[in-house]
This record gives C-alpha cells, structure tokens and sequence, in this order.
C-alpha cells in the first residue's frame, strides 16, 4: 500500500511508512463486513425513517385537488408506516412509491383541471355558477 | 423530482408558490371572486367533498375570523396545523438536509384520519342537524 502522506510505496502490512514514518492506516480486508441492519427484524430506527409516506402532500391533494386520489394517496400512506413498524422494508417502499404515484396524479389533475377552469372563467365561455373552493 | 431540481431549489420554488396562493386568497374571497377552480366533485354531483368551502374557509383565517372559517370548513380548520407542521418539517428537510422531527406517525392513526375523513365527506352531505354545521 502507499504512504497516505508521502506517497512511498509499502508492505501491505506495514504498520508505519518506511519513508516518513507516517502511521498506515491498519486498512487490510475486513474479515467480517459490520453487521447491517438486518431487514425484517425488530425495529431498525436508521432505514425506518427514510421511507417517506407522502402522508401531508395525500392530505392536501385530498382537500384541494382531487379527493379520490388523495384518499388512495392516505391508504398508502398508512400502509408505509404500517409495514416501516412490521420491518416490511421494502414493502414499505413499495408503498411508498405509490403513495407517491397517486398524490402526483392528483396532483396533475387538480391542477390541470384548476387552468382549464380558470382559462375558461377568464374567456367568459361559462359561468361558474356554484361552490368556489 | 429531485434529479433534476435540487430540492433545496424546489423547496424555495414551492415556499414562494404558496406564499402567492395565500397573497390571492387574502386579497381574493372564492365566495365573490370568480377564477377560483371550483370543486370537480361538487360540479358533477351537487354533493360535498371533504374539501368544499376549504379556500373560503383559508380566506377567512387570513383575516382572523377563524370561526367564520370552522363554519365553513370545521375538518380543515382543524388538520390544518398540523399540514402546516407538516410542510414545515418537509421544507427545513429539503433547505438544511437535516432530518428534523423525525417521528414515525403510527399507522393506526394515518387510518384514523383517512376514516375521520371519510366519515366526514358521508355527514357533511347529511341536511340535518347537526351534520348540516359540517357543511360549508
């Protein structure tokens, strides 16, 4: 191995430089890799809050955009926490990634709905009898 | 969407979008003003959706008559600090890359607040008292 500070080349298990003297890292193949968090056992606090649940955007997108996808958007959302507290890891991600899919949708639609409206209240083709938002 | 926008970019683009949409809606009451996109729900079925009444209900709290603005929308009114929560955490996440409040939300309660919300999309479409106060 080389020296990290001179750049002197080195045995492999050489504990300091023979040039400089600069103590070697004790690099060398670990023999075990670190024990990760194994998935589907017990609580894992690290990996469990990384999986989002789209709960706050399925919330607005329910109020104000689109209600049928917002709904779909919770029920998700509820299955990603519940599988994040089962260790269902990836479950959860799939979950996650449809949380995500249907608040989007609702999302798009509630806005183009939302332009086409407004274009047409501003054209004056119809009138908008009924509840504003 | 964070491949191409930063989401420090988007959460800035997205803080100003907001801000806007409340500026109209201080200035602009839904209940007078027409270009408001109307409820699609409401449009096709005369009935209320959990929404209805929500940016009348918005125009009201910006101008500090909250119950003006439960009457309207009590379902709202009610969730809405913790929407606002909710954003809050989502933007200092994406500005500062930080993971603040980093509490998992029990499942049971996310199917809680997706029954509350159901039930309350049936009652409020019920014309007697007292679901009818959850009509806009």
């Amino acid at each position: 191995m080389f020296c990290p500070k001179c750049g002197a080349e080195n045995n492999e298990t050489a504990k300091y430089c023979a040039s400089c003297g600069q103590p070697m890292e004790v690099a060398g193949p670990s023999p075990v890799p670190p024990p990760a968090a194994p998935m589907g056992v017990g609580p894992a606090p690290a990996p469990m809050q990384k999986v989002p649940n789209y709960l706050v955007h399925a919330i607005l997108v329910a109020v104000l955009c689109c209600v049928p996808c917002g709904v779909v958007g919770i029920v998700f959302a509820s299955q990603v926490n519940a599988k994040l507290q089962a260790g269902d890891y990836r479950g959860a991600v799939e979950a996650s990634t449809k949380a995500k899919m249907w608040t989007t949708i609702g999302f798009v639609v509630g806005l183009v709905l939302g332009i086409l409206m407004l274009i047409g209240v501003l054209l004056g083709e119809e009138e908008m009898a009924g509840a504003g938002l | 969407m964070a491949c191409v926008v930063s989401a420090r970019l988007a959460a800035w683009g997205f803080l100003a979008a907001g801000l806007g949409v409340l500026a109209v809606l201080y200035r602009c009451d839904p209940a007078t003003t027409r270009g408001f996109p109307p409820c699609l729900f409401h449009s096709l079925t005369g009935l209320y959706c959990p929404g209805c009444g929500s940016g009348r209900a918005l125009h009201r709290l910006l101008h500090g008559d909250v119950a003006a603005a439960f009457d309207l929308n009590p379902l709202m009114v009610l969730v809405l600090p913790f929407v606002l929560f909710g954003l809050g955490v989502y933007w200092v996440r994406a500005v500062t890359g930080r993971r603040v409040c980093d509490f998992a939300v029990p499942a049971v309660w996310i199917r809680a607040l997706l029954c509350v919300v159901l039930v309350y999309w049936v009652l409020r479409n019920v014309p007697v008292a007292p679901f009818s106060y959850l009509a806009p």
